[in-house]
């Protein structure tokens, strides 16, 4: 029961994207096409529950014993940036056509805030192992699911006259705004 | 092979360097951070219980994640209890502490430690109008809410506009009191 | 002269928010008071100004392909100076701003100075660099805050300006209100840009 309610609060009542503001530059620059948006959602979503189980095992079974939580942004940072480079050697090896699908994202996963976010947020909400997996793998389908709206979005909104200067950032984000005033809907939901 | 040595040994000297930095940088800072941890429990406990931190002295009964249990003693008598609940709200946990009085009969006074509910609407449970309702209703764990302006111990006024905000509330209270007034039966005085 | 055209140019023409749109993420969270805006620009300004000198410092002796781990370290380092710092003595606002300082580590202004400017300037021209960028990133957030807390609460960083006929708009506190704010933000930069261009 307080799985789904964390896994239902992570995907919709507190979206990564419209709520913690997490991961917001590849929402504005990679939600223009819907096939790059889903590539882009599952790469963050698969990336962000290992990049959480990982460092929810530093954290617990190496800062804290020795108690050394201080170090908790250095290691977090150090760990997803190199569990990004093995995951992308991975893949290649094992799987060439998910790593034709995924590939050029990983890279931009490492710097993309949302995966330090659910590091962080899990330690702050004090979540144990089973739930930080949860609460990360609600968090990622919750930045795929805005981003692919955007992007249906974005795509239609290549015919509209907006004007030029709003063109590009400026009306995805004034877009996202009214998401996020429908995504409140979901709030009392647990 | 030279060259992945050099880099190898830049990189670590770097991390030893910013652990070391770090480690002589928090000698500083714990002692700060676990003050202003105290301070703020017993300015909490203050709020709830009317405790005295220069005449009274409290201790920890229960700590879990979720839950906390203090008794607050005056010398050897027992002044109050304080009990720290946490639910889920409209939008994320809300977190409050509370005062009972020492035969838990009464409620002494709430606070609301965190939340992160609507601005307006929600959040408005940690406004004064509504917290002062609290000092006097009975803490038998089956408070009721209701919409209309009350006197009755055994009811709390709703915030108009925010019913799940204050059901929350009124639930953590519920349960938390059910919850410490089994430990302290359990445990004894 | 050159180091003064290091110092403005993020100020407005390279605005690191307005005109790159980098760094959303605090620019969107924290912005919701003013007082909440002045701590995010004081923890990115300390950790850009010494990263900035550091990385600039070191150059030359960073093997390239470690160049960006190195310069992340040195990153979460300051970072962690500034959160532990802010924890130890301003418990309030280190409580209101959470994660977001942390979050300061994968803040692309920052990373993106030091492999942009500093890994290739001296230590002068990196602070002046560093100081300009920083006022810039301050522009937007005071501007971003100041619409929104006086919109939202009525008041301008705790101070009632607007008087008890005010209904605060409660949107503008909201993320929505955020995401608006900026978006119309954005707008006018590229206007008022464009119209001086042409």
């Amino acid at each position: 029961m307080e799985l789904l309610v964390i896994f239902i609060s992570a995907l919709l009542i507190n979206n990564f994207v419209l709520h913690y503001f997490l991961g917001i530059c590849p929402f504005i620059g990679v939600s223009n096409r819907l096939d790059s948006a889903i590539s882009m959602g599952l790469a963050v979503t698969f990336v962000m529950s290992i990049a959480a189980s990982a460092s929810w095992l530093i954290y617990y079974l190496l800062l804290v014993p020795y108690h050394l939580e201080f170090l908790e942004i250095v290691s977090f940072i150090l760990v997803i940036a190199s569990l990004v480079q093995v995951v992308e050697m991975f893949i290649k090896k094992t799987s060439p056509p998910l790593y034709q699908a995924l590939g050029i994202y990983l890279p931009l996963i490492t710097t993309n805030c949302a995966i330090l976010g659910v590091a962080l947020l899990m330690v702050l909400k004090k979540y144990n192992f089973i739930e930080s997996l949860v609460f990360s793998v609600g968090a990622g389908l919750g930045f795929a699911l805005a981003i692919v709206i955007m992007a249906g979005i974005r795509e239609e909104l290549e015919f509209a006259d907006v004007p030029e200067t709003l063109k590009g950032a400026g009306i995805t984000l004034i877009v996202a705004g009214i998401l996020a005033l429908a995504f409140m809907g979901f709030s009392g939901l647990v | 092979m030279k060259e992945s040595i050099r880099m190898i040994a830049v990189l670590t000297f770097f991390a030893l360097l910013s652990g070391g930095i770090l480690g002589w940088f928090n000698t500083f800072t714990e002692k700060r951070v676990e003050e202003n941890r105290l301070k703020e429990l017993i300015h909490s406990l203050q709020t709830v219980t009317g405790m005295d931190p220069r005449t009274d002295t409290y201790e920890i009964i229960k700590k879990e994640k979720d839950f906390e249990v203090y008794r607050i003693l005056s010398g050897t008598e027992i002044k109050a209890y304080a009990i720290v609940g946490e639910g889920n709200g409209y939008q994320d946990k809300i977190r409050l502490i509370f005062g009972v009085s020492p035969d838990f009969s009464k409620i002494l006074a709430l606070k609301i430690l965190e939340e992160k509910e609507t601005p307006g609407l929600g959040a408005r449970i940690e406004s004064k109008e509504y917290l002062s309702q609290w000092k006097g209703k009975a803490a038998t764990g089956s408070l009721k809410l209701v919409k209309t302006s009350t006197q009755n111990p055994y009811e709390v006024q709703a915030i108009s506009g925010a019913t799940i905000s204050s059901t929350a509330v009124l639930k953590i209270v519920n349960k938390s009191v059910l919850r410490a007034k089994k430990i302290i039966k359990e445990g004894g005085k | 002269m050159n180091l003064w055209k290091e110092f403005i140019k993020g100020w407005w023409k390279e605005n690191p928010v307005f005109v790159m749109v980098l760094g959303t993420c605090p620019t969107l969270a924290v912005t919701n008071s003013v007082r909440n805006a002045i701590g995010m620009i004081a923890a990115v300004a300390f950790v850009l100004l010494g990263s900035s000198i550091i990385v600039s410092l070191i150059r030359k002796m960073v093997p390239n392909q470690v160049r960006i781990a190195t310069f992340i370290v040195v990153i979460a380092t300051f970072v962690t100076m500034a959160d532990r710092y802010l924890a130890a003595y301003y418990p309030d606002l280190s409580r209101a701003l959470g994660p977001y300082v942390p979050l300061i580590v994968v803040n692309c202004i920052i990373l993106g100075r030091q492999e942009a400017f500093a890994s290739k300037h001296g230590v002068l021209e990196s602070i002046m660099d560093a100081l300009g960028m920083s006022i810039g990133f301050g522009i937007a957030l005071i501007l971003m805050s100041t619409v929104r807390e006086i919109l939202g609460s009525g008041t301008w960083l705790g101070m009632k300006v607007l008087g008890h006929w005010f209904i605060p708009w409660q949107v503008m506190i909201l993320p929505a209100g955020a995401f608006f704010v900026f978006g119309f933000l954005v707008w006018g930069f590229n206007a008022v840009n464009k119209a001086f261009k042409g």
